[in-house]
């Protein structure tokens, strides 16, 4: 981590900048993959206290029915393709691409159904574990490539390390998988403007075809594109150099994408495959006119438009690490004031050395921009332009390098090799310290955790912000004693197949039922959101106790009650 | 100048990050123990008068509390606090209650983390009647169109409406023609504010008054009648639904009536009372109506002050 390839200071492309940027040493590869090898073992190893969400309840039991047409394929792959099979298995759950459930299926299949190595949970999120590995390593090698190790490393723990980022990185779901193909996408992408070759083009044209076929966050990239291939055209402009041979590869790397991206996503998509148009309507109104749930935000339940314009930029403090928001906005100025002094100077020659920042900058404003609106749905809190952290944490490995920078040229005793080691190595556990704490204090409540720069958790919950949820707080129930034999429990905001993946793998006590009836309950589980404040008032009166038997808490602030009901006077 | 701006890139984000570990530190250690919060329930069942209300702030805070201290439902579904003359609050890390801003403090105590304030109102609106706290088997609810009576029972399945559902019909309320929408029974429901309110459901029927009778009401020692009514909010918010009126009689006079609007959230009435004996006792009635009953979830809490 001592700049090893190169570093550009920070302060603007230098020579051996210049060279991180022409390659990337097979050894960062392997570091970028240890690191995500690190980071995917972490994940599974605090997998079992989140309990399963609602939606990867959805998914699991979708991973489970593909998992059944992909037998069918291997087996009688003519009678798999035919439309009354196809219909019967992808009809599930059709309101979202298949790639990521897919995954899920595959590793169903093979991690449980065949081999028993896992139980039905954990195969399902195995694949968002290695994926979000695969996105750390990624962010390594990107963050190495254009400002040497230490910034990789550091934006590569960076990102691991946000709090809401390690929470949905355990998940069956697609927010953390879309976010890795949307970054594995945008990288293919300023490799494709770098060197245009086939296979680069080849590359992005295909990943985004993946991204499609993960989550509807993929439409984001085509603005994201254009916008870039222009900006380099503005660039090249202006420092005087032909626009055809500077911004073409860009150019070829969007209209690829344009054409195989879908042809890609048809192919991986068996609904699709019939009724096409059809059904691909279907699935773009759904997510455009998608139902509005219930969110709080500063001590107000928002379930319709107007949402608040302040919701993404507050939520993004509050959750993301400050010391990572102010190490972004240090690479984003210092690469900015680099960039500047190039266009200032009319500098040729120098697009290549800036061009992954800019579209960096171009990636996070186009993840934001959905929320300026003031309809854009806020239900699902942060997630939804998660898509944007790889960049914000590139930059906070930038902004990071430009501190040692600047304190190597501050205090240049300092630099002598030993002591840079050090300073390098103190430097990084430094600045990423703050974002190991914060997220080992999340743990297992990853929704529901603040920064300290809104007194954290207890902070938030008096701000009136949202303190989870999809009900994974069920996964830390644990039944003692006092809670009598083969109880009934009311699972609250768990859906019905979550508790029963969970129950069935072991992880809840296992003569414990669960009831769709608060009346009948014996022990009801309240998971503390605004909107849903009525059943706990519920409980009180059908169990006639308003004394919580067990309050589970973060940092003292409650995200999950159990009531049982009242003995007789 | 350059000088400068290399110091503050080399200084602000390694300042930045040991605050933020700072912070980290204060939170953790600023979150109560068990043992603190035990400490603070002893000390409240021993110093506090049962009828005073407790407030804890901030309000998150509060079920930590319900399991030291009795809070009784009454209390946590209160309608407002001018009701009561004194007031306990327990404020974490120096947390004040904005309902108790109106009250003046008698005294405070440090409890561990938590300051505990004693409270007077300076100006209570003492309860003389609470129909809350009278409903029961010896109230009459009916109907007039048609003319039903409802009966009360003891032994009714509990019905609770889960997720996203209805309000907790108790085992003991009053059974009505119409299904168990159409029940008159107290519960509590989650106000525009998600809050708990204490209330008597009282669904409107399809046709006519749906009305709830209280005799030997001492109607000479008060001057006016003050409730409270709303529906779970869930149900109002769209603000799509009819109207509701509730009417209040004193021996078949009306003295007043008061509409409830889709959106409205839990929101107040008062009706003045006619000038009476200190001594005299009336029937009161109080009638809901609607002119569609449809998801009229309306639950109403009175008292005479």
């Amino acid at each position: 981590m001592s700049g090893g390839t190169g570093g550009s200071g920070g302060g603007g492309p230098t020579a051996s900048g210049q060279r991180t940027g022409e390659r990337t040493l097979a050894v960062d590869r392997w570091i970028g993959l240890g690191l995500g090898a690190i980071y995917a073992c972490a994940l599974f190893a605090t997998s079992r206290p989140i309990g399963l969400a609602r939606d990867e309840g959805f998914y699991a039991v979708a991973a489970q029915v593909y998992g059944r047409w992909l037998r069918i394929l291997m087996n009688d792959p003519a009678r798999a393709v035919s439309r009354a099979v196809v219909d019967a298995h992808w009809a599930t759950n059709h309101e979202h691409p298949p790639f990521i459930k897919t995954l899920f299926a595959i590793s169903f299949e093979q991690l449980h159904r065949k081999w028993g190595l896992l139980g039905v949970a954990e195969s399902v999120r195995a694949p968002s574990i290695v994926i979000a590995g695969l996105l750390v390593a990624l962010v390594y090698v990107w963050g190495t490539r254009v400002a040497g190790r230490f910034a990789g490393f550091v934006a590569a723990v960076s990102l691991a390390a946000m709090p809401r980022v390690f929470f949905h990185a355990h998940l069956a779901c697609f927010d953390i998988p879309v976010t890795a193909v949307f970054a594995a996408t945008v990288y293919a992408f300023v490799r494709a403007a770098e060197a245009p070759t086939r296979g680069r083009i080849a590359w992005c044209a295909l990943l985004f075809g993946v991204a499609l076929a993960s989550k509807h966050n993929a439409w984001f990239l085509p603005p994201l594109f254009i916008a870039s291939t222009a900006l380099f055209a503005l660039w090249l402009r202006r420092t005087g150099e032909r626009v055809k041979a500077g911004a073409h590869g860009a150019a070829l790397a969007l209209l690829a994408s344009m054409i195989v991206g879908p042809l890609v996503m048809w192919a991986l998509w068996p609904w699709i495959w019939r009724d096409t148009l059809a059904r691909l309507a279907e699935y773009v109104a759904f997510h455009v006119h998608h139902e509005f749930y219930n969110m709080e935000f500063l001590g107000q339940n928002y379930f319709q438009p107007p949402f608040p314009r302040s919701y993404a930029p507050v939520m993004t403090a509050a959750t993301v690490p400050t010391t990572t928001l102010v190490l972004a906005l240090l690479g984003v100025v210092a690469r900015g004031r680099a960039a500047s002094g190039v266009l200032l100077r009319r500098t040729p020659q120098m697009l290549a050395a800036h061009r992954a920042p800019l579209v960096w900058a171009l990636a996070v404003a186009v993840c934001y921009a959905p929320w300026l609106r003031d309809s854009t749905p806020i239900f699902g809190g942060t997630k939804h332009w998660m898509t944007a952290y790889p960049f914000l944490a590139l930059f906070a490995g930038v902004g990071a390098e430009s501190v040692r920078c600047a304190i190597e040229r501050t205090w240049p005793a300092l630099v002598p090799a030993m002591r840079r080691a050090i300073l390098t190595v103190v430097l990084a556990a430094l600045l990423l310290a703050p974002s190991i704490v914060a997220t080992d204090r999340s743990r297992p409540f990853g929704t529901s955790s603040y920064v300290p720069l809104v007194g954290g958790a207890p902070g938030a919950a008096t701000l009136g912000l949202n303190r989870g949820f999809w009900g994974t707080q069920t996964g830390a129930l644990r039944l003692d004693a006092r809670v009598g034999p083969d109880p009934r429990i009311f699972i609250h905001d768990t859906l019905g197949a979550s508790w029963d993946i969970m129950h069935d793998d072991g992880w809840l006590r296992q003569d414990a039922r669960r009831t769709p009836s608060l009346a009948q309950a014996d022990l009801v589980l309240q998971h503390h959101e605004m909107h849903m404040q009525g059943q706990e008032y519920q409980a009180w009166v059908a169990l006639g106790t308003t004394v919580p038997w067990h309050i589970w808490e973060i940092d003292g602030v409650p995200v999950m009650f159990g009531f049982v009901r009242a003995l007789p006077p | 100048m350059r000088r400068v701006l290399s110091i503050a890139a080399a200084v602000v984000a390694p300042c930045v990050a040991i605050a933020e570990l700072g912070g980290h530190v204060a939170v953790a250690r600023g979150v109560p123990t068990e043992a603190e919060w035990d400490r603070l329930g002893e000390t409240l069942s021993v110093n506090r008068d049962p009828g005073d209300l407790l407030v804890v702030a901030p309000r998150w805070a509060e079920p930590h509390a319900r399991r030291r201290v009795d809070m009784p439902i009454a209390q946590l579904g209160r309608a407002d606090v001018s009701r009561f003359a004194h007031a306990t609050e327990i404020g974490l890390h120096g947390a004040r209650s904005e309902e108790l801003a109106a009250f003046t403090e008698r005294s405070a105590v440090a409890i561990g983390p938590f300051v505990v304030r004693t409270l007077d109102n300076p100006a209570p609106d003492l309860v003389v009647f609470d129909f809350l706290e009278a409903f029961g088997p010896s109230t009459r609810v009916s109907g007039t169109v048609p003319a039903v009576r409802c009966t009360w029972s003891d032994r009714e399945p509990v019905l609770a409406g889960g997720l996203g559902g209805h309000p907790t019909f108790p085992s003991s309320r009053f059974d009505c023609l119409g299904g168990p929408f159409m029940t008159a029974a107290l519960t509590v429901i989650a106000d525009e504010r998600f809050l708990p309110r204490r209330c008597i459901w009282a669904h409107p029927f399809e046709r006519g008054d749906k009305v709830l009778a209280f005799d030997q009401v001492p109607v000479g020692r008060a001057r006016r009648v003050v409730g409270h009514h709303g529906m779970y909010w869930m149900i109002e918010r769209d603000r799509t639904g009819a109207d509701i009126e509730i009417e209040a009689r004193i021996d078949g006079i009306t003295i007043g009536k008061a509409v409830h609007h889709d959106g409205d959230g839990w929101s107040g009435f008062t009706f003045d009372l006619p000038r009476a004996p200190p001594d005299a006792r009336a029937t009161v009635e109080l009638a809901v109506r609607t002119s569609d009953y449809q998801h009229r979830h309306y639950c109403f809490e009175a008292t005479l002050r």
